[in-house]
């Protein structure tokens, strides 16, 4: 006994070491278990708070990054909403009547807010809460689930804003969905529920309650959205063209959103018409 | 050892436990610069401390680093191996008449006999602690070249602590 306490004592410090190393080498050899042992693991209370507190300095110096990365990421989620907004608005007007026009590769829709808008004056117009920024641009076609509602005529980086049909400024080119002939949509300034067609042919066939619908010949507004339903026709004496009277497909005093048409071939139509007409 | 003393080793101990979690192991120049800069505390214990206990304050650091880290075992099995290699390399350049007990440093032993002491124990260290961490053979280049530069790195930090004078 006495010399085994001895032995013990003399070499009892190398006994520690391969004692302690066996230990180690075990933890070492079966590490994937001793992970999963959280109270091993920087997950543990003790170093899960030294970091979080270490992380808390270091945080400070990473926070124009971080703030960036939130705004990209917001502006994806946005830019998401607004798609599936505009698809969700695409499949109400399926379920709900007839399809306006369906979403493919040739347009885009923006959806947009109509924060401003008049319809009691002779030039009325109306503001939306997108801009620039959100892919705006002068001169794309505006239309909501009934119908047309103007032509994009301004743009900063948030915010637009439109020439509506009920303006005396508006030229929109339509025609009959039936017989297909060509007019131009005016509004002569007095009542905003209806609206003028004009450059008719006499010879064309116009009938009351046709539909009024975008010819689709400018790169502004896809074929076949409603513009109006005929209301009155005439032909006039002393005229060539008809004199038609139309209500709009759009109500214009409640109008609340909106989708901003994007035409992607917008430059390739231009210049192949320019090509056309030298 | 006094209270005073042990309070100091104490605060040594965290210090360093600190320094190594949280600042030398998220150096992220190059992707392998990673000097062992704890190992500071076993370089400097004293040399008249029970030899059993010095074995089990380098186990428990290298324990606690592990936790950090989650590295479990590696630097607990480094750390006492050279601890226990200590006395042996102290020994090995250390005259045979200097007292017993005292604090390794430059001060005390003078620049060669500290600096070939210091760098017999940081490349143990490294080399052990980065071949546990690739356990294996392959790459063992990457292993070396590791253990040279945070070698150095560490053997450099550690000299710019001592008092020369």
């Amino acid at each position: 006994m006495e010399q085994l306490l001895r032995f013990l004592m003399r070499y009892g410090v190398y006994f520690l070491f391969v004692f302690l190393e066996a230990i180690s080498f075990v933890v070492i050899v079966n590490q994937n278990s001793f992970q999963r042992a959280s109270f091993l693991s920087s997950s543990n209370y003790i170093s899960a708070s030294v970091y979080s507190a270490a992380n808390s300095f270091v945080e400070y110096f990473g926070l124009s990054e971080a703030n960036k990365q939130l705004s990209d990421e917001n502006n994806q989620l946005k830019n998401r909403v607004v798609r599936l907004e505009a698809e969700l608005a695409q499949l109400t007007d399926t379920t709900d009547r007839r399809p306006l026009v369906l979403a493919d590769k040739e347009y885009q829709f923006i959806a947009a807010k109509v924060i401003s808008n008049s319809v009691n004056k002779l030039k009325n117009s109306i503001t939306l809460n997108k801009g620039r920024l959100d892919g705006i641009e002068p001169e794309m076609g505006v239309i909501n689930n009934q119908g047309v509602v103007g032509v994009v005529s301004a743009v900063t980086d948030h915010y637009a804003s439109v020439i509506p049909v009920l303006n005396s400024k508006s030229r929109i080119s339509c025609k009959s969905k039936r017989s297909n002939d060509f007019g131009v949509l005016l509004w002569n300034g007095i009542d905003p529920d209806y609206v003028q067609v004009d450059e008719v042919p006499r010879h064309a066939v116009i009938h009351v309650r046709d539909t009024l619908v975008t010819s689709g010949f400018s790169s502004i507004f896809p074929e076949g959205i409603p513009v109006g339903y005929v209301t009155r026709c005439a032909t006039p004496e002393n005229k060539s063209y008809y004199s038609i009277e139309a209500k709009t497909a759009a109500i214009f005093r409640t109008l609340s959103y909106v989708k901003v048409v994007k035409f992607k071939y917008k430059e390739e139509l231009r210049e192949v018409q320019k090509e056309d007409e030298q | 050892m006094s209270t005073n003393l042990v309070l100091k080793h104490t605060l040594r101990f965290i210090v360093l436990v600190l320094l190594q979690v949280l600042i030398f192991n998220n150096i992220r120049f190059l992707g392998y610069v990673n000097p062992l800069i704890y190992i500071w505390f076993i370089i400097s214990f004293p040399t008249g401390v029970n030899r059993s206990l010095t074995l089990l304050v380098a186990f428990l650091m290298g324990g606690v680093i592990d936790i950090f880290s989650n590295t479990p075992g590696m630097y607990a099995f480094a750390t006492v191996f050279v601890a226990f290699a200590r006395k042996d390399l102290l020994q090995l350049f250390v005259p045979k008449d200097m007292y017993a007990n005292y604090e390794p440093s430059v001060k005390v032993l003078g620049l060669p006999i500290f600096l070939k002491y210091v760098t017999c124990m940081v490349i143990v260290l490294h080399l052990l602690l980065f071949t546990l961490e690739a356990f294996s053979f392959q790459h063992y280049w990457l292993v070396l070249l590791k253990t040279a530069i945070n070698s150095v790195v560490t053997i450099l930090l550690v000299l710019s602590t001592q008092k020369f004078k």
